[in-house]
């Protein structure tokens, strides 16, 4: 690193800073948690509402979430770049980014860029709606821009606590902490955006692991590798799992009604999420992993190895669970199988609880492990850029 | 060559032309139990969309005395599987009308119940209605100039934040980026910079492959049909060919497009209309030449040349109702061919200019009255239509029920961008209506058989400004009499 920057001739004095800075973190850190938890959960919400309810309008209190996820991080971003250039000490500025003559954290502009793209997604939104008619899909244009905007919030707070986490000096258990948080918030958006191709049925086929490995191992490897904790992977995993279980359970206790047809399914309380995907075994296993990788291999030799480990755990846990899924022990309020959007004809009904096929297995298989040794090796070269940033 | 412009010109119509051609909103007069009724569906041009429903009902004097609501159902799913009703409100300074908004989520057919409880008890009807999708909108310049320049905002900020990421994030406090630093950002925000370009054409693309999606699969578009004539010594038989991939001639059950069913007692009713003075029409029953369904023949009666736009309005069993639309060149005067069907009709001549009162008089003792009231026709705003067959000292006459109704409207633009067929229940289809009054109605020709009384009440908007042509038939003595009128929508 010293090899390639110009040390400042005041620099003694952000060392003492650094030094000096605490191990607890800021209120704009919390703000943005706040906002990356409210977007998600929100999402959630929606998605629960476009399944139990059907119609919507702007004012929903699922979209009031997202919306003031949105806000919180806007502002706060803002602030916290207004602040920075017009009233920051030198040591504020220090810790900053430049952008367009401002300065701020780098996670703030990137909170800031997500709540643009969330704004400009409303009127685009809209006139989407006017051209071609209301929500029938999730995955149209203007809902792209929109999560962007979203995902962007969240690893904006994850850039910001990130950052916070990277320069402190002591302790940095409780920044480490709330580091994970954010990226476990983030692997909820990013399992939600995938569901569709994680569903109940597709659990025996090997989609759903390439998938899998393509998309979390990225995530979780990544977001690992930049962390101080001893148990990484298995804390994100935790956020993902705890907050889709806290939905999951939250949700069926308020009552909800279909006003959109065709209705097949009478539904009298909201939809709950899927059960969540067992990540948190094969998450566990990638912790032990890296501690035990540590200092020993080199990244490359690390990808194929984490992609080996989270696909055998993953596969180990996730295909026999999807056999219970299917039996009437997991009819219940917990596991939820039984639970069915209004919307579902009778035809897929007829299949709710049949497996689809698998088919090619070994070359799924094998394009499983390439794939996971791609997202993991990415992930690692990401990972070692995060844990660098320390603005 | 002259095959070829016909041609043009027939897609060039159709291409024109929308749900039922130009007119795709939903009227009905009739009853719900004890209540006289006037509904109005006026899509959102859009599926999924809100459509606003209105309902009329007569003789309410006191706002809030009767609960009006409306429920939509999905034809194959019917009103078991529709969301709960939503109740009507009233409008504030009109008490006997009322208002609710509906969400129409598939372009297909729908059964609309209607019910209204008041004073005289509890009263329901069913009619069908067409959610269609008509409107292919294009976004505003404005709203594109602000939209493009939020765009190159977004992607300039992205670009910037890479470049900073990559030039500052990972130095300590206070510690400025040296060269290596700045090209290695250079470099970052370039290929930023060619990926931010993709994901934008990615974009743009994907877009294009939405809209032209909704074109071909959401937005209201008739089977591509060909008319065309063949002569035989002075006879002529008109064809209209369906040849559409949605229709094979094997009908799916479960889809909109299934079985044709029979409106009326015809499989489909077609309409000849002269080009470019409308002062011909023909309103007749072609007979499906196989049961496929694939070309329907109709002898020409004998209507002036010229040329002639085609409409052949057709009904699914799945109440989904479609108009057909070509064109065709009668060469020379179709001969005195017998008709393929006793109730095809036909007329030729000078239609009555538009008035308050104004009276198409047929030559033998009778006449058929437009009372058109002092208000002229505005587009958008739904009017009834009042007809009545009068002899010459103004004795209102009977008469017979022409397939089944007592009259027939014709309402035909001069711009042919509008072409609609109603009857005094307005512009539903009947046989749609009774096949969603099913095994519940008491009566399987339940409205069919209308009083025979002449004096018709037909509800009607025009949707657009502009030159029409009205023509009535009413059927009297075993004769069909056509008559024909002229007006202007402001």
């Amino acid at each position: 690193m010293a090899t390639s920057a110009t040390t400042f001739p005041d620099s003694q004095h952000f060392e003492r800073a650094r030094t000096a800075e605490s191990a607890s973190a800021p209120w704009s850190i919390y703000a943005v948690l706040f906002a990356s938890t409210s977007v998600i959960l929100g999402v959630i919400w929606d998605i629960s509402w476009h399944r139990s309810i059907g119609r919507d309008t702007f004012w929903t209190p699922a979209h009031l979430g997202i919306y003031l996820g949105g806000v919180v991080a806007g502002l706060t971003s803002g602030w916290v770049a207004l602040r920075t250039t017009f009233a920051g000490s030198d040591a504020d500025r220090g810790k900053a980014v430049r952008f367009w003559g401002f300065r701020a954290p780098l996670g703030a502009w990137v909170c800031i860029w997500g709540a643009f793209a969330m704004v400009t997604s409303a009127p685009f939104d809209d006139w989407w709606h006017n051209a071609y008619g209301l929500d029938v899909k999730i995955i149209s244009p203007p809902h792209m821009l929109l999560a962007a905007g979203i995902a962007a919030i969240q690893y904006g707070a994850m850039l910001m606590t990130l950052a916070w986490q990277n320069r402190a000096i002591g302790d940095r258990g409780h920044l480490g902490r709330l580091y994970l948080l954010a990226a476990g918030l983030l692997l909820l958006l990013v399992a939600t955006v995938a569901t569709e191709h994680t569903q109940r049925w597709d659990m025996h086929r090997s989609h759903l692991y390439q998938v899998s490995a393509g998309v979390f191992l990225f995530f979780i490897i990544s977001a690992a590798r930049a962390s101080v904790s001893r148990w990484p992977a298995t804390t994100i995993a935790a956020v993902y799992t705890g907050l889709t279980l806290f939905m999951l359970v939250l949700m069926p206790l308020f009552p909800a009604q279909p006003l959109l047809g065709p209705i097949y399914v009478q539904v009298d309380h909201f939809m709950p999420t899927d059960f969540p995907l067992l990540l948190i075994v094969p998450a566990f296993a990638l912790d032990l992993l890296l501690q035990r990788a540590r200092g020993r291999v080199n990244d490359w030799t690390l990808a194929l190895l984490a992609s080996a480990v989270f696909l055998v755990a993953f596969v180990a846990v996730q295909w026999p669970f999807a056999d219970f899924l299917m039996t009437p022990a997991a009819r219940n309020w917990f596991f939820v199988s039984h639970r069915m959007p209004y919307s579902a004809d009778p035809a897929f009904q007829a299949r709710w609880y049949q497996l689809n096929p698998s088919e090619g297995l070994t070359a799924g298989w094998l394009m499983a492990l390439v794939i996971g040794f791609v997202s993991a090796r990415c992930g690692l070269w990401w990972g070692n850029w995060m844990s660098r940033v320390q603005r | 060559m002259t095959r070829w412009r016909a041609r043009a010109a027939a897609l060039l119509l159709a291409a024109m032309s929308m749900a039922h051609v130009g007119s795709p909103d939903t009227f009905f007069g009739g009853k719900a139990g004890p209540y006289d009724v006037r509904i109005s569906v006026r899509l959102p041009g859009v599926i999924p969309g809100r459509a606003q429903v209105t309902v009329r009902v007569a003789g309410v004097d006191k706002t809030g005395s009767h609960q009006v609501t409306v429920r939509a159902g999905q034809w194959n799913v019917g009103l078991q599987g529709a969301p709960p009703p939503e109740p009507a409100s009233p409008v504030p300074g009109d008490p006997t009308l009322y208002a609710a908004e509906l969400w129409f989520m598939t372009p297909t057919s729908y059964q609309l119940a209607v019910a209204v409880d008041g004073p005289a008890g509890k009263g329901e009807v069913v009619i069908p209605v067409l959610a269609l999708a008509t409107a292919e909108r294009r976004m505003a310049p404005w709203l594109g100039a602000v939209l493009a320049a939020l765009g190159v905002f977004l992607t300039a900020g992205l670009l910037t934040i890479i470049g900073t990421a990559v030039r500052e994030s990972g130095l300590p406090p206070g510690v400025q980026p040296d060269a290596s630093r700045r090209r290695r950002a250079r470099i970052a925000v370039a290929i930023a910079g060619v990926f931010s370009v993709l994901v934008l054409w990615g974009g743009s693309r994907w877009w294009s492959a939405e809209a032209s999606s909704y074109s071909s699969s959401v937005l209201y578009r008739p089977f591509d049909a060909h008319a065309s004539i063949a002569a035989q010594g002075d006879r002529r038989t008109m064809t209209l060919s369906i040849r559409d991939p949605r229709w094979t001639g094997k009908p799916v059950a479960e889809s909109r497009y299934n079985a044709l069913m029979p409106d009326h007692g015809k499989l489909m009713h077609l309409f000849m209309v002269r080009e470019p003075g409308l002062d011909a029409m023909a309103h007749l029953h072609p007979i499906a030449r196989t049961t496929a369904g694939l070309d329907f023949d109709a002898d020409v009666p004998p209507l002036p040349p010229g040329r002639y736009r085609v409409y052949g309005d057709i009904v699914h069993e799945s109440g989904y109702a479609q108009t057909l639309v070509s064109g065709v060149d009668l060469s020379v005067p179709a001969g005195s061919a017998a008709p393929t069907d006793p109730d095809d009709s036909w007329f030729s001549g000078a239609a009555q200019r538009e008035a308050p009162t104004v009276s198409f008089d047929f030559g033998d003792g009778s006449r058929l009255v437009w009372d058109r009231g002092q208000a002229p026709a505005s587009s958008g705003a739904e009017r009834d239509l009042r007809f009545s067959l009068q002899d010459a000292v103004g004795t209102v006459l009977d008469v017979e029920p022409y397939m089944g109704m007592a009259a027939h409207l014709v309402v035909a633009s001069v711009d042919g961008s509008v072409f609609a067929h109603l009857h005094p229940s307005g512009s539903i289809s009947m046989a749609a209506m009774q096949r969603f009054a099913g095994a519940s109605a008491a009566d399987p020709h339940a409205g069919h058989v209308m009083p025979l009384d002449s004096r018709v009440t037909i509800p009607y908007a025009f949707p657009k400004a502009g030159a029409y042509r009205l023509f009535v038939q009413m059927k009297r003595g075993g004769k069909v009499l056509t008559a024909a009128f002229d007006v202007n929508a402001a």
